[in-house]
């Protein structure tokens, strides 16, 4: 197999793998150390694409500064860390229990996607039989495969749009009316079929090559690092300047929430009490009698 | 099998998409605690990255990338932030369940 395809299935491959190493471990330790696999293969695929530098920031950033930051507050926190009381993941199977279910969601799934075809060929002047050409073509183009990846991703944000709705604590009778299998299977068909639609119906616009605002000169004459510092110190300043000015309010920010005082003991400068002290403040003229005394 | 072979921007986005499907269903179905949310949501920014990242690429256009350096800007501040909150609201409760935090609300 060709070397770039290989690297890009391994980095791929191993990005999804400690991507639901993150969701699915067992503790926080575990969740931190996978997600720093994950950006170092994010790291390897940006390399892939001829982002070089972005790699290297991406390493020396997030996995150098954040998530050794998510390591060190998941160290201090110890044990609490709440993960003993973890919520248990809901029984998926329940929601395809029975056949009816099963063919309710694909009736209506695929009505919705060929209904979606057959808008788009007559939205867009495509002829049909060239959109479906392009189902029986080549078994397996990268179509297909994104065909199958957003199916599985349209149905598990269906799902999980569903179980957040439901978990959100809304009211019990819209909560039962959410859980019942018609409109579940319905919502679930309609995000299925609308990825489907969108695989086969989204192209690159043609024109879209005449719109870039800064093409990327060959790598032998600049290299990426000084193509990207071309662009950001001259058309994207000012971006620049507030990504610093964030970054700042971020800190202040942080060491404001958890900055603890001292209480007690400890003897401090104001530095403001002190130089605002007047003569009133320090002096005091007392005219004494004869014979009387002072009053301190 | 040449589709297998030269990768093309489909195959990028497929994996960014994956990605993304999983940092959201880390944040609203398994969340345990409150940095698992937070290491979920870095998940999702790291596939809108890839996504730029790839379509950068594929246009040929640099700004994909200055994008990218922007919103990883973002997701460090953002990330500090939230585990400042959270160290704070260790702090004060002893623990960091999911189901205490509406105890923030008020």
């Amino acid at each position: 197999m060709e070397l770039a395809a290989l690297a890009f299935y391994i980095f791929a491959g191993s990005l999804l793998v400690s991507a639901f190493g993150v969701v699915f471990s067992k503790g926080p330790v575990h969740s931190v150390f996978f997600l720093i696999l994950s950006f170092f293969n994010a790291a390897g695929l940006f390399v892939l694409t001829g982002a070089e530098f972005l790699a290297m920031i991406l390493v020396l950033v997030y996995v150098g500064a954040v998530a050794v930051l998510f390591l060190f507050v998941v160290m201090m926190l110890g044990g609490d860390v709440g993960s003993l009381r973890q919520v248990p993941l809901p029984d998926w199977s329940r929601f395809f229990k029975s056949t009816f279910q099963v063919a309710t969601f694909l009736i209506v799934a695929g009505g919705f996607s060929f209904g979606a075809l057959y808008f788009g060929t007559w939205w867009y002047d495509i002829p049909l039989s060239q959109t479906l050409e392009s189902l029986w073509a080549a078994p397996l183009t990268g179509f297909d495969a994104y065909v199958l990846a957003s199916c599985i991703a349209g149905v598990a944000l269906g799902r999980i749009v569903l179980h957040g709705l439901l978990e959100t604590g809304i009211r019990k009778s819209f909560g039962n009316f959410l859980s019942s299998f018609p409109l579940n299977l319905v919502v679930m068909g309609v995000i299925f079929g609308e990825f489907i639609a969108l695989a086969f119906l989204w192209g690159a616009s043609v024109t879209a090559p005449e719109y870039t605002s800064a093409p990327i000169p060959p790598v032998d004459q600049i290299s990426n690092t000084q193509a990207l510092g071309q662009l950001i110190y001259t058309d994207y300043f000012y971006a620049f300047q507030m990504g610093g000015m964030i970054l700042l309010l971020a800190m202040i920010g942080s060491i404001v929430l958890t900055l603890r005082q001292r209480g007690g003991g400890i003897r401090r400068q104001n530095v403001v009490e002190q130089v605002s002290r007047t003569k009133e403040d320090t002096l005091r003229i007392n005219k004494i009698m004869v014979g009387k005394g002072v009053d301190v | 099998m040449d589709s297998v072979m030269t990768i093309t921007l489909t195959h990028y986005l497929t994996v960014a998409a994956i990605l993304f499907a999983t940092g959201v269903f880390g944040i609203i179905v398994a969340r345990k605690n409150i940095i698992s949310i937070l290491m979920s949501i870095e998940l999702i920014l790291l596939a809108v990255n890839l996504n730029f990242v790839a379509f950068s690429a594929h246009l040929n256009d640099l700004v994909g990338q200055v994008t990218v350096l922007f919103i990883l800007a973002v997701a460090a501040a953002e990330a500090a932030i939230g585990l400042a909150i959270l160290v704070v609201y260790y702090r004060n409760r002893g623990a960091i369940d999911v189901k205490d935090l509406s105890r923030l609300r008020g």
